[in-house]
C-alpha cells in the first residue's frame, strides 16, 4: 500500500498545474488545510477488509454494447453556435507556445 | 563523431480508414476536403452530457490487425480515459485503452517481419479516439493562436506500439511500409490518404537516454526526422553536451525538431477505466470467426508468387509491399501468363513511369488488359523496349490502347533491312572518325547503333541494327591498316 | 378543477378530456410562478416561450380529437444539468455561462413524446456538487417549508419547485443523494431509479459510474407515472440497461396488502447524528405497515461505515476527469487570454468560471487519481465498492425492501454548513449506498418535525421500482402525509 501523507502547499500546485487551475495564495492554503481533513476522513478506507476482492468499475454487469457502423451527419451549425471564439469556421485557440 | 548504436521504437497511429463512422459517434468519416467543423456532433465536440457508444466495426477491425501482427489478445479488455489537457481535445480526456492499473489493451506481444529479414517486436495494440486538428499561422513555435478542426477528432485510430527494435531511420521506414501493406491487404485502411499513418518516434543514441518525437505525418517524413535527430544529437555529444530527456516536435515544413517540453514537468494520465463504457468480452468463437475470415497476408501472398507463379523474390518483395501494386499484378497476370516478364515491367518501368508522373497506382487509367497487350506487342516484336517505355508512359496517362498509342506516334519497330542500311549508310559518313574508331574500339560500336536509334526515336530493332553495322564495318576490314 | 391542487396524473387526464386547456394550466402556473418564485428562487431559466409553444399544440391537438401523451399538458421543471436543446443551460456554474446545448437529452425527447410542457431549468449546486443549492452560482434557492432554510441538494431548485406548486413535476439527478435529500427536505417523493434504468444521455456528468436521473413529484402515482415515462433503454447511452419499458402504475392499484413483504431497518441509519425526532417519525412510520401485515426486521449493514468515504473519492475522482472539457474553447465562459498560452489561458478560464467546492473536488480527485495514490484511494474506493454491493446482496436475501432516514436531519439553515465542507459531506451518510451499489431507492414524506419535513428512505434490489413504488403507496395510505402546497 502506497503511504499516505498530509497535503503540502507544493502537492497543491502541482495538482492544480494537471487540472489546469489557477488557485490564489489564499486558495492554496485554505485548500491545503481543508484537503488534508478531507485525506484524512477517506482513510477510513484502509480499515475495511477487501482482501481477494475486485473493484468495482461498472456497478451494471452488461458486455459488449456496441453501434453498428452506420453515418449520420449532425447539422454542424448548431454545435457551432458555442464556441465563443471563432475564426470563420474554425475555432480559435490559444497560442501553443 | 560517428554513431554505432541506435535504438528506434516507434509509436504508430492508423487511422481505420474503410470505417464510415467514428469511433464513438455516428459522424461520418468523409472528413477530408471538407470545410472545417462539418463532420461533428455534440459526441465528438465533448459537449456536455453526451456519451460515447462504440462502432462495432471498429473493434473488428482492429482484432484483425491484431491477429495479422501476430498478437495476443485480451479476452476481456475495456476502454481507459487518458487525462491531459490539450487543445486538440474535446474532452480534455482521450478514451484510449491502457496496460497497466486500471487498464488493459486490445491485444499485447506480437512482431513484423521487415523486407530485409528483420524482426521488429510489438509491444501492444490498442483502439483510441484521432484528436482534432491543429491549425497554426505560420509555426508551432510562433503562431499567436491556434485554430482548431474537429474533423479528424474522434475518427478510429488503432496504435501500434514497437519494442525499440529498430536501428536504422532506414529500418523505421521499412517497418511502415510492412505494416501499410499488412493493413491494407487487411482491408482497413488506406494508406494513400493524408494523414492516415502519423507516428512518434523514440530515439537514443549508444544507450543514452530515449527522445521522442511527436507529429510525423508519413513514412517519408519518419526516415528524414530521424536523421535529424541523429545529426542533432551526435553533434551535441561530440561537444561533450549531453542529451536532454525531452518531447520533440518535427516540423515537416522546415524539416527540424522543435523541443516541445522536456520531463521535469511531467504528465500524470491518471488512467482509469471509461465508467461510460461496458467492458468487452471476446469469446474464443467470436476471434476464431475473424481468424478464418482473415484475408491473405503479404507474407503469404509473396510466396505464393514466388512459388506458384515463378516470380523472382526481389520482384515478389517489392509487389506486396503495396497491395494495390499486388492486386494489378495478379490481373494483369489473368491476361498474361509469363509472370516474371510481367512482374519485371511493373517493378520496373511502370513503377519508374508513375514516379516520374507523380502518379499513385490507385490512380493510373490504364487497365490490366492493356499491360497484357503491351507485353505481349513486345514479345511479337511490334515495338522495341525503348518504344515500349514511351508507349507505357502514354498508357498510364491516358489510359490508351498502346496499338492506338504505336499507330498515332508512328513507334512501330522498324525492321526493313533496307531501310535501316540506307540510315547506317547515312551514319558512316555523317561520322567517319567514329568508323574509324569502331574497327578497334567496341564501344563506337555502340555509338554507331546508337545514332541510328536516335534518328528513328528508337524504332528501329537494335539488334538488326547492330547486324547491318558490323556488316558494314567487316566490308571494309581488310582495307584496315595494320 | 383548481389545477395546482391537482396531481399530474389527473391533470394529465383533464387535459385529454378538454376539461381545462393546456394554455389555461399554463397560465395558473406562471401566476404562481410570479407570485412565489421571488421567495423561493426555484429556477435559473424559464423556458416561458417555448412552453406556451407546446401547450398550444397540444390543446389544438385535443380539440382536433387526436392522441395526446401520458403526460399531457403537465408542466415539468428539468433540473439544469439536464441538456434541452436551444435552452440555456448553466449546471449552476458560472463556466457554462451562455451554453445552449446543440440536442436534447433523452429523457427530454420521451417527456416530448408524452406532452409533457417543459417550462424552465431549476436551481442546483453548481455541477451538483453539494447537498443545499448553496453552491449555485447563480441564486440560493430556499425551502418552501421555511424560507429561511436549505432545500437541500442538489437538485434543490426541482424539489422546491414541485412542493411550491411552481411545477407539477420535476427531474433530478441523483449521485449520491441530491434527489432524495431534497425530496426529504422539502416534503415531495423523489426516486433514484436502478443504475442504467434511465438514460443518462444529456445529463452532464459529475461521476458517472453513481448518477441517474430521476423524477421528483408531490405523491408517490406521479412519481410512478413519470419513472413509465423516462426509463427504458437507450442506444445513446451504454449503461442503460437492455429492458423493456414498464407501466408502474399498473402494480399500484387500491389494495394496500404487504403480507409477505418483509422491512429491513438498517440499523446505520439510524447511528450517531440522526436527529431523534427524525429518527421516530420513520420507526412510527415503517412499524405503522405492520398494519398491512407487512413484517419488519432490523439488519445491519457493516460495509456502510466506509461507504461515505468511498463514495466521495470516486465521485471526486469521476469528477476530475468529466469537468475537464471545461476549457472554455468550445461552450460557455471563455475570458480574455490576451498574451498566454493555451495552458495559462485554460487555468485561468477555470479559475474564473468554477466556484470554490468545483476546485476543491478536482483537486481531491485529481490527488485521487495520480502516480502513487490510485491505488490507495480510487481502486481501493472501487474495493470497498464492492464489498457494499455484497452486503446489500445479503440483506436482500432476508429483506425485500431496506428503510430508514433518507437525511439524518430535518432541512437546515441556510449558511450553517457553509464553512467545513466535510461536516457537509457526513449528510449524505445515509443517501450514498445506493448509489454505490446502483440500486433504486426513493424518498417519500412521513410527517413533519418542528413543521419541517421528514423523509423516509426506501430501498430495493436493482429492477424493483415497482416493489418501492408499492411500498411507498402503502405509507402514503395510512393517511400520515398529504401533499400541501407551500409557502
Ligand atoms: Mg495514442
Ligand atoms: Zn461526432
Amino acid at each position: 500500500m502506497p503511504q499516505k501523507k498530509s497535503i503540502t502547499a507544493k502537492d497543491i500546485r502541482h495538482l492544480a498545474w494537471l487540472a489546469k487551475l489557477d488557485l490564489s495564495k489564499k486558495e492554496e492554503e485554505t485548500f491545503r488545510s481543508q484537503l488534508s481533513k478531507i485525506l484524512e476522513y477517506f482513510s477510513k478506507i484502509d480499515e475495511a477488509n477487501t482482501e481477494g476482492l475486485p473493484p468495482t468499475f461498472h456497478v451494471v454487469e452488461q458486455y459488449n454494447i456496441f453501434r453498428e457502423d452506420e453515418p449520420c451527419q449532425f447539422p454542424s451549425d448548431l454545435v457551432l453556435q458555442n464556441p465563443p471564439k471563432k475564426k470563420g469556421r474554425f475555432i480559435k485557440a490559444a497560442r501553443i507556445v | 563523431m560517428a554513431v554505432k548504436t541506435v535504438k528506434i521504437g516507434l509509436e504508430v497511429h492508423c487511422q481505420l480508414t474503410s470505417l464510415k463512422s467514428k469511433l464513438f459517434c455516428s459522424c461520418p468519416t468523409d472528413y477530408r476536403g471538407k470545410p472545417p467543423n462539418t463532420n461533428i456532433c455534440p459526441v465528438c465536440m465533448g459537449e456536455p452530457g453526451t456519451l460515447p457508444v462504440l462502432n462495432k466495426e471498429a473493434l473488428r477491425s482492429a482484432i484483425m490487425i491484431a491477429l495479422a501482427l501476430h498478437s495476443d489478445i485480451s479476452r476481456f479488455t475495456y476502454f481507459t480515459r487518458k487525462n491531459y489537457f490539450y487543445p486538440d481535445m474535446a474532452k480534455n480526456f482521450q478514451i484510449s485503452q491502457y496496460d497497466g492499473v486500471g487498464g488493459a489493451p486490445l491485444a499485447k506481444g506480437g512482431y513484423v517481419v521487415l523486407n530485409n529479414g528483420k524482426t521488429v517486436r510489438i509491444r501492444r495494440i490498442q483502439l483510441e479516439e484521432d484528436p482534432a486538428r491543429l491549425i497554426y499561422e505560420g509555426s508551432i513555435d510562433t503562431a499567436p493562436s491556434a485554430l482548431v478542426d474537429y474533423n479528424r477528432h474522434g475518427i478510429a485510430l488503432v496504435e501500434i506500439v514497437t519494442e525499440p527494435d529498430m536501428s536504422s531511420p532506414e529500418e523505421a521506414r521499412l517497418f511502415l511500409q510492412k505494416l501499410r501493406s499488412i493493413l491494407e491487404h487487411l482491408g482497413v485502411f488506406d494508406g494513400e490518404l493524408e494523414g492516415a499513418m502519423r507516428c512518434d518516434a523514440n530515439i537514443s543514441l549508444e544507450g543514452g537516454v530515449r527522445v521522442e518525437i511527436k507529429n510525423i505525418s508519413s513514412y517519408k517524413e519518419v526516415e528524414r526526422a530521424l536523421m535529424f535527430e541523429i545529426t542533432r544529437q551526435s553533434n551535441l555529444l561530440s561537444r561533450g553536451i549531453k542529451i536532454a530527456r525531452e518531447t520533440r516536435f518535427w516540423d515537416e515544413r522546415r524539416r527540424i525538431t522543435v523541443s516541445l517540453r522536456t520531463k521535469e514537468t511531467e504528465e500524470d494520465y491518471r488512467y482509469f477505466p471509461e465508467p461510460d463504457l461496458p467492458p468487452i468480452v471476446l469469446t474464443d468463437e467470436f476471434l476464431d470467426d475473424v481468424k478464418r475470415k482473415l484475408p491473405m497476408l503479404p507474407d503469404e501472398r509473396r510466396r505464393v508468387f514466388v512459388e506458384k507463379y515463378g516470380v523472382s523474390e526481389q520482384n515478389a518483395d517489392v509487389l506486396v509491399s503495396d497491395k494495390a501494386l499486388a492486386d494489378f499484378f495478379e490481373k494483369c497476370l489473368k491476361h498474361y501468363d509469363k509472370a516474371q516478364e510481367l512482374s519485371s515491367l511493373l517493378v520496373g518501368d511502370f513503377l519508374a513511369q508513375l514516379h516520374s508522373l507523380n502518379m499513385s497506382i490507385r490512380d493510373v487509367k490504364v487497365s490490366p488488359s492493356q499491360i497484357a497487350k503491351l507485353l505481349k506487342l513486345l514479345d511479337d516484336k511490334v515495338l522495341t523496349g525503348l518504344s515500349a517505355k514511351t508507349v507505357l508512359r502514354e498508357m498510364i496517362a491516358t489510359g490508351e490502347d498502346p496499338e492506338s498509342i504505336i499507330q498515332k506516334k508512328e513507334l512501330h519497330r522498324i525492321s526493313s533491312r533496307d531501310m535501316l542500311t540506307e540510315l547506317v549508310d547515312q551514319v558512316f559518313t555523317m561520322n567517319p572518325k567514329a568508323v574509324e574508331d569502331a574497327l578497334v574500339n567496341e564501344k563506337a560500336i555502340h555509338f554507331l547503333v546508337g545514332q541510328v536509334m536516335r534518328m528513328t526515336r528508337g524504332k528501329a530493332d537494335p539488334t538488326l541494327v547492330r547486324e547491318i553495322v558490323e556488316e558494314k564495318l567487316g566490308k571494309i576490314e581488310p582495307n584496315r591498316v595494320g | 378543477m383548481r389545477p395546482l391542487y391537482n396531481s399530474a396524473e389527473r391533470i394529465a387526464s383533464a387535459v385529454e378530456n378538454g376539461e381545462i386547456s393546456a394554455i389555461e394550466l399554463l397560465d395558473e402556473i406562471f401566476e404562481r410562478i410570479k407570485a412565489v418564485e421571488p421567495k423561493i428562487n426555484a429556477f435559473i431559466t424559464l423556458a416561458e416561450d417555448k412552453a406556451y409553444e407546446k401547450a398550444k399544440d397540444i390543446d389544438q391537438r385535443v380539440r382536433k380529437g387526436l392522441k395526446v401523451g401520458r403526460l399531457a399538458g403537465v408542466v415539468v421543471a428539468v433540473k439544469d444539468n439536464i441538456c434541452v436543446k436551444n435552452v440555456e443551460t448553466t449546471c449552476g456554474s458560472k463556466i457554462l455561462k451562455g451554453y445552449f446545448p446543440s440536442y436534447n437529452a433523452t429523457v427530454i425527447e420521451k417527456l416530448d413524446m408524452e406532452d409533457a410542457v417543459i417550462i424552465g431549468k431549476t436551481n442546483m449546486d453548481e455541477f451538483a456538487m453539494g447537498s443545499t443549492t448553496e453552491f449555485s452560482a447563480y441564486k440560493t434557492t430556499r425551502n418552501p417549508y421555511d424560507l429561511e432554510r436549505v432545500p437541500g441538494g442538489s437538485s434543490g431548485g426541482s424539489a422546491a419547485a414541485v412542493a411550491s406548486g411552481e411545477a407539477l413535476l420535476a427531474l433530478g439527478s441523483d449521485t449520491g443523494g441530491s434527489i432524495r435529500c431534497p425530496a426529504a427536505f422539502c416534503g415531495v417523493v423523489g426516486l433514484k431509479p436502478t443504475y442504467g434504468l434511465v438514460s443518462r444521455y444529456g445529463l452532464i456528468a459529475y461521476a458517472n459510474s453513481l448518477e441517474q436521473i430521476g423524477p421528483i413529484a408531490r405523491n408517490v402515482r406521479d412519481c410512478a407515472l413519470s419513472l413509465s415515462v423516462i426509463a427504458g433503454y437507450d442506444p445513446r447511452d451504454s449503461t442503460s440497461l437492455t429492458v423493456q419499458p414498464k407501466d408502474y402504475l399498473e402494480d399500484l392499484n387500491a389494495t394496500y396488502d404487504l403480507k409477505g413483504v418483509r422491512v429491513g431497518i438498517i440499523k446505520e441509519f439510524l447511528a450517531e447524528g440522526v436527529q431523534e425526532s427524525v429518527a421516530s417519525k420513520v420507526l412510527d412510520t415503517i412499524y405503522s405497515l405492520e398494519e398491512l401485515d407487512a413484517s419488519i426486521g432490523e439488519i445491519s449493514l457493516e460495509s456502510l461505515e466506509y461507504a461515505l468515504a468511498a463514495y466521495y473519492v470516486i465521485a471526486m475522482s469521476e469528477a476530475s476527469s468529466n469537468l475537464a472539457r471545461y476549457d472554455g474553447l468550445r461552450y460557455g465562459l471563455r475570458v480574455s487570454d490576451q498574451g498566454l498560452n493555451w495552458g495559462r489561458a485554460y487555468a485561468k478560464n477555470r479559475r474564473l468560471g468554477f466556484g470554490e467546492e468545483v476546485k476543491r473536488r478536482i483537486i481531491l480527485g485529481t490527488f485521487a487519481l495520480s502516480a502513487g495514490y490510485y491505488e490507495a484511494y480510487y481502486l481501493k474506493a472501487l474495493k470497498v465498492r464492492t464489498l457494499v454491493l455484497m452486503d446489500f446482496q445479503r440483506a436482500f436475501k432476508e429483506f425485500d425492501v431496506l428503510a430508514g432516514p433518507s437525511m439524518p436531519t430535518v432541512a437546515f439553515k441556510i449558511g450553517e454548513k457553509m464553512e467545513d465542507p466535510l461536516e457537509l459531506y457526513m449528510c449524505d451518510v445515509n443517501t450514498v449506498p445506493a448509489n454505490l451499489a446502483g440500486l433504486p431507492a426513493i424518498s417519500i414524506p412521513c410527517g413533519l418535525s418542528e413543521g419541517l419535513p421528514v423523509g423516509l428512505q426506501l430501498i430495493a434490489p436493482p429492477m424493483e421500482e415497482s416493489r418501492l413504488f408499492k411500498v411507498s403507496h402503502s405509507c402514503e395510505s395510512l393517511g400520515k402525509w398529504s401533499f400541501t402546497l407551500k409557502p
